[in-house]
């Protein structure tokens, strides 16, 4: 019988791990070194590649040639190096050599080859993100890959032998990442309800504000400088930054300890002991980890669960084993949850148990034990909590005198019926043992009972906890002309997923010449797509039509996402009945340092301005909202100086950032509440006046009704009320306007001031020149058919003053 | 009107039909058919994308198969498709008797139209 193996790597920010899935158990694989993990580092030496510890070694020794932390820029176009060769390093290649080395030591361990993998990674991933991570995986030798969230691979390597029902959290601060899951184990099946989550906090961040405090101790005991104001102090950051690290470590155990520094200053050698205290660590970390806490608790909040409704809290990675993030987790969750499995093999055991819940099976053995070829064909669960599977077969050499067929499970001795097998077809149904690991052999027979050959058809059934399919980090959809955007899948969703939504081009689009209509795909929870980041577009090109693309033609769309962390596209005109596929997935921009300094000037004056509104106006309730954004900003303008240098920084300020502006947003949007009823009443009077000179009995019928409507809005205070209302009054005022002369002259005007955007600009300058005449003839009959003439000629995108980034053809 | 629970919002990906199950299936249940089903499409077996709707049989595939999984997994999705549940074969009391029980429910949901 051939032996099936399941492969899970946890690729992880500073450490990686590898497990196997066989004989019905899950275990981990050591490293050529003996350690349960790698430390994702990559080192190029003279004579080749060299990973893990080894390469770890060296980081301070030969920065130029050793690399570390890739994953937090994977989706990136950010290179690394030039190595010793003269090479840059995508992050891809890199994580591709950690994967390689992980992809060896298990195939040494297990004596077998490996073609299939799942691959964890952070809940919060963006699809550019994911799909660089899959094709690491591919260039590391891997022709089947499928990703999962880092907390679905340890709840379910958590959850695999607890019998308890109910929610529970997966508490999981890496490195560089936090992520927080939302499980559910309920008959046997293990399913992610939620999950949230920050991309961009993580134990580094800990370690960044220890470095801070032993930059500022230095700098007030010692009146050492290390800023980049003083010098270049970059290999004395790296060496606080390594014993701070260590030093975080022995906190974990002891109350206090020293950091030992030791470096060059201005030519001299600095050796220095600085005391930390326990105490000391947990203050600085604190606002970290409370924003850990906060996000579970957004998280429990947001699937209407109460606190006391989390049986418990599963911790993992090396950060979330501090003492004072068990104790806090116990203090604002529930009690953490008690494990056998070492912490740092978790994540990826939970992916070799996902990869046989899956069926990912890898039969590759060494040349010296190829499988004979069997003679069936065989569908049934590797892993499954039903004790009653079915198996079902098909003969695949139909010249076989096959009839009937029989399983045994070679352990207990359970015997199925002798089961008939019609057209080539059999279903067996099977009784598997609990919690156990389940070998079946199956015997062929022929019509007079006597046993036939069928080759080596064994098998094998767990029984352990199943899963659901791993859910969508953050929702897909398109970026609209208008600036706002429209969901296809949304986040949750499992995948793979695929959803079709009819929308229209925005835009015409000739058959002829080098016109191109772009369809942006974005991902993002904001209503307003510059909130979204894109991760691909569709682009129809003139040469993919027959005839032109009318402004408003319907297109049916689909986006399509796998577990892989692809996505496909595709656009379908149904007027011409063509068919548009492939999507370009686009990488994750690096925002200039220019721009991020810019945008953060910018949301700091605006931050001022409300507060000196709101002190003017002594709203205190604003005031309390404001504060943290005002908080955020500072920091973020703190963090202004490593723009330079880092991506990974620029990466991090620039989510800040963005966070910042939807909140700013939001509250300015509150604050328009009134701004919303002066209009409103201003535009009332306007009107009233209108139609009282212009308007007929109906209209002020319909103007009588909208005052009394807005006296109630107002008084209620309700946006939509009040919009609507001023809805109303716009319509009535258009409707009153139409009946006066001076409509089709207003109307001319304004879409003659697009008369820059317009699509044929030879034809639009004709009619304005016209539209003049007219106005002076006027010929009110001819003004209107040229201003109907000169609006089709004005794309629709043009008129959403701005909000769209992306360049959106359709709407 | 149809219930839309689903997207695209179609009656006939009803959930419980696609995997030929009842609203009082247990979740092992669900497990079960949908992997049966999706072996018996793998396999090839005759039939096996065919699943039958008011409409009349419509084809299912694999990917229909896993999403009606996913939908009666999650207890919210679960819930509405119980809720708009309705017997593929089921007739109302004194609906006409000439009509074949397909035609009964296209007419009642408007299809025919």
């Amino acid at each position: 019988m051939t032996e099936s193996r399941y492969l899970g790597i946890d690729l992880g920010t500073s450490n990686s791990a590898v497990a196997v899935f066989e004989g019905g158990r899950v275990r981990p694989v050591f490293d050529p070194m003996g350690d349960i993990s790698t430390p994702s580092v990559v080192r190029v030496t003279p004579s080749g590649i060299v990973v893990g510890r080894k390469a770890q070694r060296k980081l301070f020794d030969d920065p130029e040639n050793t690399f570390k932390e890739f994953k937090r820029l994977m989706g990136t176009n950010t290179l690394a190096g030039p190595d010793r060769n003269g090479q840059q390093w995508s992050p891809v290649e890199l994580s591709a050599e950690v994967l390689k080395a992980l992809k060896r030591s298990a195939e040494e361990s297990c004596d077998a080859t490996f073609d299939k993998v799942v691959v964890t990674l952070p809940a919060l991933f963006e699809l550019p993100q994911s799909h660089a991570t899959a094709n690491a995986a591919r260039i590391a030798g891997f022709q089947g890959v499928e990703l999962l969230p880092e907390p679905v691979a340890s709840g379910l390597a958590a959850g695999w032998d607890q019998e308890e029902k109910g929610a529970w959290l997966v508490y999981d601060l890496g490195g560089g990442t936090f992520d927080v899951s939302l499980l559910e184990s309920r008959e046997g099946l293990l399913r992610v309800v939620g999950h949230d989550g920050d991309n961009f906090l993580g134990g580094r961040d800990i370690d960044r504000a220890m470095t801070e405090w032993v930059r500022q101790k230095l700098s007030d005991s010692y009146r050492l400088e290390l800023d980049d104001g003083h010098g270049d102090f970059k290999p004395a950051i790296r060496h606080i930054q390594s014993a701070v690290e260590a030093a975080k470590i022995r906190l974990s155990t002891a109350d206090s300890t020293l950091i030992e520094l030791e470096f060059e200053y201005d030519g001299q050698e600095v050796a220095l002991d600085q005391s930390i205290s326990r105490h000391d660590l947990e203050t600085l970390s604190q606002d970290i980890i409370q924003k850990t806490i906060h996000i579970c608790q957004r998280l429990v909040k947001s699937k209407g669960l109460q606190p006391d409704q989390i049986l418990k809290v599963v911790l993992v990675g090396g950060p979330a084993h501090m003492p004072m993030v068990g104790a806090q987790v116990e203090q604002h969750l529930a009690p953490i949850a008690k494990s056998d499995i070492d912490p740092m093999a978790l994540v990826a055991e939970g992916a070799a148990l996902y990869a046989a819940t899956i069926g990912l099976a890898c039969h590759g053995e060494r040349e010296s034990a190829k499988p004979r070829q069997s003679a069936l064909w065989l569908q049934h669960p590797t892993v499954c909590s039903d004790l009653n599977p079915n198996l079902l077969g098909r003969v695949l050499d139909e010249t076989m005198a096959l009839t009937s067929i029989r399983a045994t499970e070679t352990q207990s001795g359970w015997q199925s019926d002798k089961v008939p097998i019609e057209d080539n077809l059999f279903v067996i149904e099977l009784t598997i043992r609990a919690g156990q690991r389940n070998r079946f052999m199956l015997e062929g027979f022929d019509q007079r009972g006597n046993r036939v050959d069928i080759g080596e058809p064994g098998f094998e059934v767990t029984h352990g906890i199943s899963m659901s399919d791993p859910p969508l980090s953050r929702s897909i959809g398109l970026a609209l002309a208008d600036g706002s955007t429209r969901r296809f899948i949304e986040r949750g969703t499992p995948l793979p997923a695929k959803r079709t939504f009819v929308q229209h081009s925005a835009e015409s689009l000739a058959p002829r010449g080098e016109g191109r209509l772009t369809i942006p795909i974005v991902q993002g929870e904001r209503n307003k797509s510059r909130f979204c980041r894109q991760v691909g577009e569709l682009v129809l090109t003139s040469s993919d039509i027959k005839r032109t693309v009318q402004v408003g033609a319907p297109i049916e769309i689909t986006i399509e996402v796998d577990r892989g962390g692809d996505l496909k596209a595709q656009a379908f005109l149904m007027d011409q009945n063509v068919l548009i596929e492939g999507v370009a997935q686009l990488a994750m921009g690096d925002p200039s340092p220019e721009s991020l300094r810019a945008l953060c000037q910018s949301l700091a004056v605006r931050i001022n301005n409300h507060f000196q509104a709101m002190f003017r106006e002594r709203d205190e309730k604003m005031i309390a909202r404001m504060e943290p954004l005002s908080q955020q900003i500072q920091l973020a303008q703190r963090a202004l100086p490593e723009l330079e240098s880092d991506a990974d920084s620029r990466l991090r300020i620039h989510r800040s950032l963005i966070e910042i502006e939807v909140e700013l947003e939001q509250i300015e949007n509150e604050d328009q509440i009134e701004n919303l009823i002066e209009e409103c009443q201003s535009r009332y009077v306007e009107v009233s006046y209108q139609v009282e000179s212009q308007g007929d009995p109906t209209d002020r019928r319909l103007l009588q009704d909208l005052g009394a409507r807005m006296g109630r809005a107002t008084e209620r205070g309700r946006q939509s009320e009040i919009e609507k209302v001023i809805e109303g009054l716009e319509s009535l005022q258009a409707s009153v306007h139409r009946k006066s002369p001076a409509f089709w002259k207003d109307a001319f005007d304004y879409w003659a001031s697009f008369i820059g955007q317009a699509q044929n600009q030879r034809r639009a300058r004709a009619i304005v020149s016209e539209g003049r005449q007219a106005i002076a003839d006027n010929n009110m009959a001819k003004l209107e058919s040229l201003t109907r003439e000169l609006a089709s000629l004005i794309p629709r995108k043009h008129l959403g003053g701005g909000q769209d980034p992306h360049d959106s053809g359709v709407y | 009107m149809i219930p839309a629970f689903t997207e695209p919002p179609l009656c006939h990906f009803w959930p419980f039909w696609v995997l030929e199950l009842g609203p009082e299936c247990s979740d092992i249940q669900v497990e079960k058919a949908a992997r049966e089903i999706t072996a018996k499409l793998a396999l090839g077996v005759p039939g096996a994308a065919d699943f039958q709707a008011v409409p009349g049989t419509l084809q299912r595939d694999e990917a229909l198969v896993r999403e009606a999984r996913n939908l009666l997994l999650d207890p919210d999705q679960r819930l509405l498709a119980e809720f708009w549940y309705i017997d593929p074969g089921s007739r109302v009391p004194g609906a006409d008797e000439n009509l074949s029980s397909v035609d009964y429910w296209r007419q009642l949901l408007g299809l025919d139209a």
